[in-house]
């Protein structure tokens, strides 16, 4: 990654704004409410999401694991378990009993993570999916990004309201199209949408 | 087992008035607040209680202690105040975390995470509140009662799967 610099531009500097997610919104919306959703959020848990789903029949699964995956060392000598074993402990899908997962909202996670930890996530992921099963997530574009993962929430105008709560920016990963099928494999890209803040919205699929 | 009459009977009858004066300084009880209040039919287990079993009963009860083990008050209310700490699978009519809690919640009518509520553990409600600030690691599960009905207006920050045939359209 690249060195940690300070923001630069008015745009990086807005730390909370709203933005359209027209794939987010067109993969939600493609679940129906009248038949039982399995739905897996990486975020912390927030009402947003339970705003949203106020009227379906669902299960969320909301592990709040985020920093335990950021924290990973994925050093040879780091004396942790497998990084299999780690996904199992951390994302306890295990409760789905065999039901595959409808969607999966990634977020912009995938940026921060190391690419092994990265890899490991999206092949547990992979075991709790089936071909219907729709992973979501930003990708930042620009060369720099923020030093931390941004907070998401969707709102009843049908946009996500960002907060970023760091000042400081860092080197994105640079991830382009036939990068992200080889790093999410099955999964391959099933749509993807530039947006006006530098984001790439994309929609995934079980090849 | 334990049973939340008795615990009302025994609390009630330490906190008499006329004895008082005879508890020494050292007593852990730190709490002025009646232990029970016969208005509303509440227990409550104190900040400095500790509880190992499995607790029932036929009235609300208020956690300012430690408890583990299992509750359950089908048809009442639990409350895990901001000080308590439960470390049991609860199964009551509406739950309110505003302290920790680690373990699965079955909630007749509502589960309710106040923002210091820190939550690990699985919820099966029809309606669960998260509050801005809340700490939840788990799964929350809908729990149809009459799949079918029409849906009812949604609450801020709830979630409702006791109806669903409409679709939310925010």
């Amino acid at each position: 990654m690249m060195p940690m610099r300070a923001v630069n531009t008015a745009a990086e500097q807005d730390a909370r704004y709203q933005m359209n997610s027209p794939l987010l919104f067109g993969a939600l919306q493609a679940l129906s409410p009248d038949s039982s959703i399995g739905l897996l959020d990486l975020a912390p848990a927030n009402a947003s999401l339970l705003d949203y789903f106020a009227e379906y029949y669902c299960k969320l699964y909301l592990p709040g694991c985020r920093d335990e995956l950021l924290s990973l060392d994925t050093g040879i000598d780091s004396g942790q378990p497998p990084l299999a074993v780690t996904m199992a402990s951390l994302l306890p899908l295990r409760q789905a009993q065999g039901r595959p997962l409808d969607l999966v909202l990634l977020w912009d996670l995938p940026n921060y993570l190391d690419q092994s930890v990265l890899s490991a996530l999206i092949s547990y992921l992979a075991t709790h999916s089936s071909r219907d099963t729709v992973l979501h997530t930003y990708v930042h574009t620009r060369q720099t990004m923020p030093d931390a993962p941004g907070d998401y929430r969707l709102t009843v105008e049908q946009k996500v309201k960002v907060e970023i709560s760091t000042a400081w920016n860092t080197g994105s990963p640079g991830f382009y199209l036939e990068l992200i099928n080889k790093v999410f494999t099955p999964f391959r890209v099933d749509r993807g949408m530039l947006l006006a803040n530098g984001l790439q919205e994309y929609i995934l699929r079980r090849a | 087992m334990i049973d939340m009459k008795q615990i009302k009977e025994n609390v009630s009858n330490r906190i008499k008035p006329h004895q008082t004066a005879e508890i020494p300084a050292d007593f852990p009880v730190r709490e002025s607040k009646p232990v029970v209040s016969a208005r509303d039919n509440t227990a409550a287990i104190g900040a400095s209680i500790r509880i190992k079993g499995d607790v029932s009963g036929d009235e609300n009860l208020v956690i300012q202690g430690h408890v583990e083990g299992t509750i359950k008050l089908q048809g009442h209310n639990v409350t895990i105040s901001k000080t308590g700490k439960v470390r049991a699978n609860i199964e009551a009519n509406q739950i309110i975390v505003e302290g920790e809690l680690q373990g699965d919640m079955l909630g007749e009518e509502k589960v309710i995470i106040r923002e210091t509520g820190n939550v690990y553990g699985n919820i099966i409600a029809p309606r669960v509140t998260l509050e801005d600030g809340a700490m939840f690691k788990g799964s929350i599960e809908m729990e149809p009662r009459q799949k079918g009905m029409a849906a009812p207006a949604p609450a801020s920050n709830t979630l409702s799967g006791s109806d669903n045939t409409d679709r939310k359209t925010a």
